[in-house]
C-alpha cells in the first residue's frame, strides 16, 4: 500500500509491507555503525564519542515512539533515563544486587513513570503543549529530588557506580558494541510496533484522534502503551549508560544535556521516520566535533549551523533526502509522451 | 423491540440543558431523522450515543439492550454503533484503502489481521463506488469522496446502527442525490438502522422513515416526514410564530 521507498500518501512514511524491506535499513545502518570503530584505530576519545552518539540516537528512537507516533510531547526523557539509572545504581550500591537485576528494575521504574504520565495526559485530555508543560515540570521535580535527597542520591556530587566496575562494560570498544546492540534493539522494536495492529492505531490517532476513536481505536490504551515502551527504552539506555560511565550525577540526565539534544536530533533527522534519530545523531555529533577547535565561538557557530540545516531540511533530513531521491527518479524515468 | 432506547436523557452544559428529558425508541431497520433548529440538541444527542461527550446528566441509553453510558467511543464502535461526522475526519497520511482498513481492523467485534482487513476495505470501497480511488491519498479526495470514504470506514466494521451527523451539508445537488441513493442502498443491503441528524429536507423526505423534531433539547413532534412537515408546531419552531398566518 505504500509507495516507492515506503513513502506513503501525504509524504508520511508508511512501513513497507515486506519484512525484508522493513528491516533492511536497520541491517544496513547497524553494519555501517559496526564498522566505525575499525576506522578509528582504537582511539578511546573517538570510541567514547561514538558511545555518546549511540546513546543519544537510542534516546531519540524512544522519543520518536512517544512523540512521533502518538504526539505525546515528553519533555522528561533525561528524567526517565535518570530515574532508571539512579534506581539501578542505588539498588546495586546499597544492597549489592547484580546489574542483571538492577538494570531491569530501573527499566521497570521508568516504564511505570512513563505509563503514569501518559495515563495522566489521556485521562485529563491534555493536548500536546500541556503535556509538554506537565512533563517539563516532572523533569524539574526529578532534578530537585536528586539534589535534595543527598543521602540517597549524593546530591550535586552524584554517585560512583559499583556495578560493572573492572568489567568489560567500562571498556569503550565493548561499550560501543553494547550500545549499538541497544540501538538496533530499539529500532527493531520501533519497526515491529509500526507494522503491528498497534502501529496502525498509532498512525490513525496521529492523524485524527477523534476519527481514530470513532473507528474503534482504543486511543487511551495506545498512548499509554507508547508511554510505557518509550520510557522503558529510555530507562534501558540510562541505566546501562550509568553502569558504563561508572558515575551518575544530576547533570548526566539534565534537561539541557538530554532533552534539548534529543529534540534537535529528532527534528533534524525526521520525526516519525525509522532512521531519523540515527541520521540526526550522526549529523549533530559530527558538527559538534568539527566545531570544537573554535573554542568559545563554538556554541554560536553550532547554533547558526543548526538553523541553516533546519531551514534546508524542514521535514527532517531523512524525508527531504527521500523526496529528492524520488523526484530525481521521476525525472530520470521513461517519458510517456 | 427497539434496537436503540433512550430514557429521560438529559445533558446540561453549565446548567443549560442541551438535551432535556428525552425519550426515543428506534426500531431495527428504520431510518430516523432528527431535525430541529440550531441549538436543538441534535448533534449533542448523537455524541452522547457514540461516547464523544461524557455521560449524560441523567437518563439511560441502551443499544440492543446493553447500556452505552460511560463507554468510550471505541467501545461503542466495537459494540456495533458507527458514526459519520459532519466535517469529514480522514487519516491524511493514509491512502483511501488504508483509511477504510482502519475501520475494518478496529471497528468490528473480531480482531482482523492486516490482510483480511484490507480485503474487507477493498470490498466496501468497490460497493460504494470508490474502488478506483483506493490507492489515492485521502487528502486528494473531493468533499463528496471524503464523505463516501467516511461512510466506507464506518461500514467496514460491520455496524448495526449508523449515526449520521449532517452528512449532506456542503454537497451540490448531483452529489446530494448520489449520496442519498448510496445511503439508501447501504440501508437496504445491510439492513442497517440509521439515526440521522440533517438539515437538508429534500434528503430527509427521500430517505427517512420517521422524523423526530427537537427544540431546546426536547421532543417537539414525531411521525412520518409528511406528518411532521405539516405540523404547525414544527413550522413555528423553524420559522417563528407569524409564519402560519402568512
Amino acid at each position: 500500500m505504500s509507495g516507492p521507498l515506503g513513502l506513503g500518501p501525504g509524504g508520511v512514511v508508511a512501513p513497507p509491507a515486506s519484512s525484508l524491506r522493513a528491516y533492511l535499513p536497520i541491517v544496513v545502518a547497524s553494519v555501517v555503525l559496526a564498522l566505525v570503530p575499525l576506522s578509528l584505530g582504537g582511539s578511546r576519545y573517538f570510541l567514547s564519542l561514538g558511545v555518546h552518539l549511540l546513546v543519544v540516537a537510542s534516546y531519540a528512537v524512544a522519543f520518536n515512539l512517544v512523540f512521533g507516533s502518538t504526539s505525546q510531547l515528553f519533555l522528561c526523557q533525561g528524567a526517565l533515563a535518570g530515574a532508571a539509572a539512579y534506581c539501578s545504581v542505588i539498588l546495586g550500591n546499597r544492597y549489592g544486587l547484580p546489574l542483571w537485576l538492577t538494570i531491569p528494575a530501573g527499566v521497570g521504574l521508568a516504564a511505570l513513570l512513563g505509563g503514569g504520565l501518559s495515563w495522566v495526559a489521556v485521562s485529563r485530555r491534555l493536548e500536546v503543549i500541556y503535556l509538554g508543560i506537565v512533563t517539563l515540570a516532572f523533569s524539574l521535580v526529578f532534578t530537585n529530588l536528586l539534589l535534595g535527597g543527598r543521602e540517597l542520591t549524593g546530591g550535586e556530587t552524584g554517585l560512583v557506580v559499583d556495578g560493572g566496575a573492572g568489567t568489560w562494560l567500562r571498556s569503550p570498544a565493548a561499550a560501543y558494541y553494547l550500545f549499538l546492540a541497544l540501538l538496533v534493539g530499539h529500532l527493531v522494536v520501533y519497526r515491529a510496533i509500526e507494522r503491528s495492529r498497534l502501529g496502525w492505531g498509532f498512525r490513525a490517532l496521529r492523524d485524527d484522534e477523534v476519527a481514530a476513536a470513532l473507528a474503534g481505536v482504543d486511543v487511551a490504551r495506545a498512548k499509554v502503551t507508547a508511554g510505557v515502551v518509550g520510557a522503558a527504552m529510555l530507562g534501558s539506555v540510562g541505566a546501562t549508560f550509568a553502569a558504563h560511565e561508572g558515575f551518575v550525577s544530576p547533570t548526566t540526565f539534565a534537561f539541557g544535556e538530554v532533552d534539548v539534544r534529543v529534540l534537535v536530533v529528532l527534528a533534524l533527522g525526521g520525526v516519525g521516520t525509522l532512521l531519523g534519530p540515527v541520521v540526526g545523531a550522526v549529523v549533530v555529533t559530527v558538527v559538534d566535533e568539527l566545531l570544537r577547535p573554535l573554542g568559545q565561538l563554538r556554541l554560536t557557530v553550532y547554533g547558526v549551523v543548526l538553523v541553516v540545516i533546519f531551514l534546508g531540511f524542514r521535514q527532517g533530513m531523512v524525508r527531504s533526502v527521500r523526496s529528492l531521491w524520488m523526484r530525481a527518479g521521476t525525472r530520470a524515468g521513461p517519458r510517456t509522451d | 423491540m427497539a434496537i436503540l432506547e433512550l430514557r429521560g436523557v438529559t445533558k446540561r452544559f453549565g446548567g443549560l440543558p442541551a438535551v432535556d428529558d428525552l425519550d426515543l425508541d428506534v426500531a431495527p431497520g428504520r431510518v430516523v431523522a432528527l431535525i430541529g433548529p440550531n441549538g436543538a440538541g441534535k448533534s449533542t444527542l448523537l455524541q452522547l450515543i457514540n461516547g464523544l461527550i461524557a455521560p449524560t446528566t441523567a437518563g439511560a441509553i441502551r443499544f440492543e439492550g446493553r447500556d452505552l453510558l460511560g463507554r468510550s467511543p471505541h467501545e461503542v464502535r466495537r459494540m456495533g454503533v458507527a458514526t459519520v461526522m459532519q466535517r469529514p475526519r480522514v487519516f491524511t497520511s493514509m491512502s483511501t484503502l488504508e483509511d477504510v482498513a482502519v475501520g475494518a481492523r478496529f471497528g468490528g467485534g473480531e480482531r482482523l489481521r492486516e490482510g483480511p482487513a484490507t480485503e474487507v476495505a477493498a470490498e466496501v470501497l468497490e460497493r460504494l463506488g470508490l474502488g478506483a480511488r483506493r490507492d489515492v491519498s485521502v487528502a486528494e479526495l473531493t468533499l463528496h469522496e471524503q464523505r463516501v470514504l467516511e461512510l466506507a470506514r464506518a461500514l467496514a466494521g460491520r455496524p448495526r446502527l449508523l449515526l449520521l451527523d449532517e452528512v449532506m451539508a456542503g454537497l451540490n445537488p448531483t452529489e446530494l442525490t448520489a449520496f442519498v441513493e448510496l445511503v439508501r442502498s447501504v440501508r437496504d443491503d445491510a439492513g442497517l438502522t440509521i439515526v440521522w441528524v440533517e438539515h437538508v429536507m429534500r434528503a430527509i423526505t427521500a430517505l427517512a422513515d420517521d422524523v423526530v423534531v427537537l427544540a431546546l433539547g426536547r421532543r417537539l413532534a414525531a411521525g412520518s416526514p409528511d406528518e411532521v412537515m405539516r405540523d404547525p408546531r414544527v413550522i413555528e419552531a423553524y420559522l417563528g410564530r407569524g409564519a402560519q398566518r402568512c
